[in-house]
C-alpha cells in the first residue's frame, strides 16, 4: 500500500515552479530518496507532503490523507527533520524532545522513555541537559532527528538528514534510518545531495531536477539507466601499468591506483588483452567498468562523466599515470 | 483546542524568555528606568530646587498643577495631601502614569516580535509548523508566552512602585498615600489589556515580516500614542481622570479584541510555510 501519494503535484510561487508535476509513491515500509541539487524542489516537496503548503495543481495523500485538508492527522503520523537541524537554543536536548513529546501528545512517562532511548541510540546520553546552543552542529543534527522519532511515528519526511555529521555519525543516522524501516516499518522519504548515502540506504531513488522527477527507481534500475558497460578496468603490476601507454589500443586510460587502471570508452576486451599481453604488461584481473548512479545524475544535469570530464586526453592520463606507478 | 499542547509550546516560549539574555534584559531594565530611576531622580530633583530656590516653589505650586485646566481632576490629584507634597505627588501619580503603561507594552513587544519573525530567523518556525499544533493553538500559545509575561512584570512593577511612592513621600506625606484608585485601575484593567494589544500587533507584525529586527522596528511605534498621552497629560490637556482611565482599558480592550481577530488570518500555516 502506498502511504505517499502523489500524482501530477506542482507548486509554483509567482512564476517559480518549485515543484512540477511530480508523481511519486512510497510504499509502506519503503526508503525512498530525493536526489537532486539544492533548489531542485526537494524541500518544497516535502513542506506540500506535510500539509504546510497547499499543492496549486495535483493529488496528495498520506495514508490516504489529503494532508492540507486533514493536516492535523497526517502531522500526527509524520517525523519531520528540517534542513536546519533549528533546535530551541536556550532549552536542553532532552527539553527539545520532550516539548515535541508533549505537542504531540505523547504520555509524560513515555515520553521521558523514548527520550532516553534516544538519545542513548544516538549515542548522546551525556548530552541529555546540555542546551542546544552548546551542541555542535553534527549534534544538533542528532536531537532534530530524535525530535522526528520522539512521537514514534509511521512516516519519516528527512531533509538532508546526514548534512552537518561526521561520518560516524552519519552513519549511525543511516542505521537508525535503514532500522525505522527494517524494525518499525516506518515509511522514509529522504531528499540528499548525497549519491553514496541514496546508494546505500533508499530502496528506491527519484531523481529531482528543476523540481521534476526525471529519473526514479532501484539503484540498480538507475545505473542500468545511465548506458552500457562504459570499459574495463585491469588490474596489473606496478611496472605493467607503467607500460600501458604504449598499449592503450586507442582507449582513454585513467590510473585510478598504483596496480589498476581503467579503459574508458567502447573497449574489446579479447583484443585488449592480447596487446597488453604481446606488450609484456601482467594481467591479474581485467573487469567490465559499470556506470554509477553518478554517471545517470550527471547526465541528468547535463554534465559529462566527471572522469572524462577532468582527466583531459588519453596521452595526458597516461602520463599522469607513468611516474605514479614507477614510484 | 488542546490545552495540554499550548501549554507545552508556552512553557517552551517561558523557558525562552528566562534564559535568553536579549529578552530578558528589557523585561527587567525597563521598569528598573521608567519606575525606579526615573521617578526617584525626578522628586529627589524637584525637591531639590524647591529647596533650593524658594521662588521655584511658588513657581511649582502653581505650576505643573495650575496647568491642569480641570478643576476635579486638579482636585483629584492634589486631594487633601499636604502642599509640600504636590511636587512628588504630580511627579509619581500624573507624570508617570502613562510611562508605566510603557511598561507591559515594551515586554509585550519585545517577545511578540521574537513570536514568529525570531523563531523564522532561528529556523525553528519550520519544525512547529510541521507538528499538528493547529493554526489556533499556535496563536493562542505565541500570545499566552507573551501576554502572561508582560502582565506578570506590569504587576511586579506595580507593586515595586507603590513602595517607592509610598518611601518617597513619606517624609511630606507621613501615611500611606499610594496607589490612587486611578493606578489600581491602570493597572488591573488597562495593563493587560495594553499588553493583549501590544501582543496582538506585535504577532500581525512579525507573522508578516522576515527579520526580528524589522518586527523590533516595527514594534517601536506602538509606544507613539503613550507618548502622545504623555503629553496630553502634563500639559494638562487630558488629565487620566478614573473614569476617563477605564473608558480608556475599553477601548484598549476592544483594539486588543480586533487585532487579535486580524491576527487570527495573519497566523496562517501556509502563509508562514511561504515566508520560511
Amino acid at each position: 500500500m502506498a502511504i505517499i501519494e502523489l500524482r501530477d503535484v506542482t507548486r509554483r510561487f509567482g512564476d517559480l515552479t518549485a515543484v512540477d508535476g511530480v508523481t511519486l509513491d512510497v510504499e509502506e515500509g519503503e526508503i525512498v530518496g530525493l536526489l537532486g541539487h539544492n533548489g531542485a524542489g526537494k524541500t518544497t516537496l516535502l513542506r506540500v507532503i506535510n500539509g504546510l503548503l497547499r499543492p496549486d495543481d495535483g493529488q496528495v495523500r498520506v495514508t490516504r490523507l489529503d494532508p492540507f485538508r486533514d493536516g492535523h492527522t497526517v502531522r500526527h503520523r509524520t517525523g519531520v527533520l528540517t534542513e536546519y537541524p533549528a533546535l530551541d537554543a536556550y532549552l536542553s536536548a532532552a527539553e527539545n524532545l520532550l516539548t515535541h513529546a508533549a505537542i504531540h501528545r505523547v504520555p509524560r512517562d513515555l515520553a521521558r522513555a523514548r527520550v532516553s532511548d534516544l538519545l542513548d541510540r544516538l549515542g548522546l546520553p551525556q548530552r541529555r541537559d546540555t542546551p542546544a546552543r552548546d551542541l555542535s552542529a553534527g549534534l544538533k543534527q542528532r536531537v532534530a532527528l530524535a525530535r522526528a522519532l520522539v512521537h514514534d511515528p509511521p512516516v519519516l519526511l528527512l531533509d538532508e538528514p546526514t548534512t552537518n555529521l561526521d561520518p560516524v555519525a552519519a552513519s549511525d543516522v543511516r542505521t537508525l534510518v535503514r532500522t525505522s524501516a527494517t524494525e518499525h516499518g516506518r515509511t522514509v522519504l529522504l531528499s540528499t545531495h548525497n549519491l553514496a548515502e541514496a546508494e546505500v540506504l533508499c530502496d528506491r531513488i527519484a531523481i529531482m531536477r528543476q523540481g521534476r522527477i526525471v529519473e526514479q527507481g532501484t539503484a540498480r534500475e538507475l545505473r542500468t539507466a545511465a548506458g552500457p558497460v562504459t570499459g574495463v578496468s585491469v588490474t596489473t603490476s606496478v611496472e605493467g601499468a607503467a607500460r600501458l601507454a604504449a598499449a592503450r589500443n586507442g582507449c582513454s586510460v585513467l590510473p585510478v591506483s598504483p596496480e589498476t587502471v581503467e579503459f574508458q570508452g567502447p573497449v574489446d576486451v579479447p583484443k585488449l588483452v592480447q596487446e597488453l599481453i604481446a606488450h609484456d604488461v601482467p594481467v591479474y584481473r581485467v573487469s567490465p567498468r559499470e556506470p554509477s548512479l553518478e554517471d545517470l545524475y550527471r547526465r541528468v544535469h547535463g554534465r559529462a562523466p566527471e572522469r572524462t570530464a577532468t582527466t583531459g586526453s588519453p596521452a595526458a592520463h597516461t602520463q599522469a599515470s607513468t611516474p605514479r606507478s614507477a614510484t | 483546542m488542546r490545552r495540554a499542547t499550548v501549554a507545552a509550546l508556552v512553557r517552551k516560549d517561558l523557558f525562552t524568555v528566562l534564559r535568553n539574555r536579549g529578552v530578558r534584559l528589557p523585561l527587567i531594565l525597563t521598569p528598573i528606568l521608567v519606575l525606579g530611576v526615573l521617578p526617584i531622580g525626578l522628586v529627589v530633583l524637584g525637591q531639590f530646587l524647591i529647596e533650593t530656590a524658594p521662588e521655584a516653589l511658588a513657581e511649582a505650586s502653581a505650576g505643573p498643577l495650575g496647568q491642569v485646566a480641570d478643576a476635579d481632576a486638579r482636585q483629584q490629584v492634589v486631594r487633601d495631601l499636604p502642599s509640600e507634597a504636590t511636587w512628588g505627588v504630580f511627579v509619581l501619580e500624573l507624570f508617570l502614569s502613562p510611562l508605566y503603561l510603557l511598561v507591559p507594552l515594551i515586554v509585550a513587544t519585545v517577545i511578540g516580535a521574537d513570536s514568529f519573525a525570531g523563531e523564522r530567523e532561528r529556523g525553528t518556525l519550520e519544525a512547529l509548523l510541521h507538528t499538528p499544533l493547529s493554526d489556533r493553538e499556535l496563536l493562542a500559545a505565541k500570545f499566552l508566552s507573551a501576554w502572561i509575561p508582560a502582565v506578570a512584570v506590569a504587576w511586579l512593577s506595580f507593586l515595586g512602585y507603590a513602595v517607592l511612592a509610598n518611601w518617597l513621600l513619606w517624609p511630606a506625606v507621613g501615611a500611606l498615600w499610594f496607589p490612587t484608585a486611578g493606578w489600581v485601575l491602570l493597572a488591573l484593567w488597562v495593563a493587560p489589556g495594553l499588553s493583549a494589544l501590544g501582543m496582538a500587533l506585535m504577532v500581525i507584525t512579525s507573522a508578516r515580516v522576515r527579520t526580528l529586527q524589522a518586527a523590533h522596528q516595527l514594534g517601536s511605534l506602538v509606544v507613539i500614542p503613550i507618548i502622545l498621552l504623555l503629553v496630553l497629560q502634563v500639559s494638562g490637556t487630558y488629565v487620566l481622570s478614573i473614569e476617563r482611565i477605564a473608558g480608556m482599558g475599553a477601548v484598549v480592550w476592544l483594539a486588543a479584541g480586533a487585532a487579535l481577530m486580524v491576527g487570527t488570518r495573519a497566523v496562517r500555516r501556509e502563509r508562514l510555510s511561504a515566508r520560511l
